[in-house]
């Protein structure tokens, strides 16, 4: 189909417009897992840019957008079909308002076809964990940019252990100041520092 | 030999610590972001603790955006940061300020605090300013910032000559009040392209060093080795440098033409690693530093509030004994 492959070359560019009208064309003659294959692809594409340095966070950031606007028009038809998603809760935490970074794990993640509950920023632990246990959520992932605040990942898992809840859920980390070593530290189950090694991992525990 | 050059010749081992100092005078963050005797008794136990051949003013990347108008968080024990991005548009330029140095916000406390350090701080004494892509992106937010380098580059135009003329004033300001060295700080163009960065970012810090009469360092923290060609035409007397570039290859292409200031990994080796960690960290650097007297061994970005002081202790004393200089 060949607006499919348009769609993908549509979502790189960022074309937000475009993309819109392209879906709604084809929503209700395709199923619906198709569409999200195709912002898998997309996302998966300027993956692989990225990790080459051929594409950088701005050529990222205006293809999650078209991301964005295009999940609420599928989320209907996910319904309907009754898909089966594991869900991830996602959020900046308390102290830090950045964004950009958890925003394309989010995105990249609803491309992988997960169910992203994004929290925002400035996410307390509390927040967090009555989200992940409402939502049922296996995943948490958890951001930050600051040296500040990144005890706020360390302080969540201990909460996590201390109320018995830790083995529920598998949680990542990431952010500018945290690394592999950090996630050993603080017994996070994983370190990833970009959106695509997220995925990529998330898809290997599957 | 230059003037400059006698006083690179000097720097030798300077990491980029000020946040440590908050828990050593026993205050907060917040009183010594606001108040410029607090800030500058913090960073003195610092200096007599481990004299370092450079000290810098607290890192603090709100000063520039306060001043230009943005209503800040201010919490007791972290950074800074921008509530509400104030621009969102050319038409909201107008809004803002020029920034005064002398009267706007906390660029006066940041004054104070240099002018105290240049008279009883025997060290090259650096003082922050953000970068014109990092004040642009806290005073139109992040995401924007990032987006309009695509879509609305005319936007983003008008922005950042805004945030270079802010930054030269204040820049000015610096180093009429006793600052040796202008340290730009420019995180957020560290995920631009190499076009994105000369387009949005090396072109006013072009601008910014050719308006201030010290040198400038450009620091970038992160991944960089992408952009570090482009941070070499920039026109900045240093760069430094975070702990995932190699310095090897770095000071193979500077041949001695700018000092380079990096690079041990702040969090897991300085704050929170072993001695053995900072042995190793230290191991290559100071080999790469006893044949390259432009490389100056420090941390890669800042130094966290709870640093481990005897680590910090030890990072100076080994440098030392290995570089074979005495305190």
């Amino acid at each position: 189909m060949k607006e499919l492959s348009d769609l993908v070359e549509l979502i790189k560019q960022g074309e937000v417009a475009e993309s819109i009208e392209t879906v709604k064309r084809i929503i209700d003659d395709i199923a619906v897992e198709q569409i999200i294959g195709v912002m898998t692809k997309a996302m998966r594409e300027l993956g692989e840019r990225f990790e080459k340095k051929e594409v950088f966070i701005p050529e990222l950031l205006v293809a999650s957008d078209v991301i964005s606007e295009l999940m609420p028009l599928l989320e209907p038809y996910i319904r309907k079909r009754n898909m089966q998603r594991k869900t991830v809760v996602i959020g900046t935490v308390e102290g830090d308002i950045h964004e950009i970074g958890k925003n394309i794990v989010s995105i990249v993640l609803k491309a992988e076809g997960y169910n992203v509950i994004d929290l925002g920023t400035d996410v307390g632990i509390d927040t967090f964990l009555a989200a992940a246990s409402k939502q049922e959520a296996s995943i948490i992932g958890l951001s930050t940019l600051m040296t500040t605040t990144m005890h706020v990942q360390q302080d969540l898992i201990e909460e996590l252990v201390a109320q018995g809840g830790r083995d529920s859920f598998f949680v990542i980390i990431g952010g500018a100041p945290v690394s592999r070593k950090w996630a050993e530290r603080i017994g996070a189950d994983a370190y990833c520092d970009d959106a695509f090694s997220t995925a990529a991992l998330l898809n290997s525990l599957s | 030999m230059t003037v400059m050059n006698e006083m690179w010749s000097k720097l030798r081992i300077a990491p980029l610590m000020g946040l440590p100092g908050v828990r050593l005078s026993g205050t907060s963050l917040k009183q010594n972001l606001e108040n410029a005797d607090v800030q500058f008794a913090s960073l003195k136990i610092l200096y007599d603790r481990f004299h370092p051949d450079a000290m810098f003013t607290m890192m603090d990347l709100s000063i520039e955006a306060e001043a230009c108008g943005a209503e800040l968080g201010r919490p007791e024990n972290r950074a800074f940061s921008v509530k509400q991005h104030p621009v969102g548009s050319t038409a909201d330029l107008q809004r803002l300020r020029n920034p005064n140095p002398e009267a706007d916000g906390r660029m006066p406390v940041v004054l104070n605090v240099v002018e105290a350090m240049s008279e009883e701080l025997d060290c090259i004494n650096a003082a922050y300013v953000s970068g014109p892509f990092t004040l642009a992106s806290l005073l139109t937010g992040a995401g924007n910032a990032l987006r309009s380098v695509i879509r609305d580059r005319d936007y983003l135009r008008d922005l950042l000559e805004y945030c270079t003329q802010a930054i030269v004033r204040y820049s000015r300001a610096l180093a009429e009040h006793g600052a040796d060295v202008v340290c730009i700080l420019e995180p957020t163009a560290g995920v631009l392209s190499p076009r994105q960065f000369e387009e949005n970012s090396a072109v006013y810090l072009r601008e910014i060093s050719a308006a201030v009469a010290v040198p400038t360092i450009l620091h970038i923290c992160g991944d960089t080795t992408v952009l570090i060609p482009n941070m070499l035409e920039t026109d900045c007397s240093g760069i430094s440098l975070d702990w995932q570039v190699d310095m090897n290859q770095v000071l193979q292409r500077v041949r001695g033409r700018i000092q380079v200031l990096g690079n041990i990994d702040p969090v897991n080796v300085v704050a929170y690693g072993s001695a053995e960690d900072i042995a190793g960290a230290l191991l290559g650097l100071i080999s790469l530093a006893r044949d390259n007297g432009n490389l100056t061994i420090s941390t890669g970005c800042d130094l966290p509030l709870d640093t481990n002081m005897e680590n910090l202790s030890y990072l100076f004393s080994e440098s030392r004994r290995i570089l074979g200089q005495s305190q």
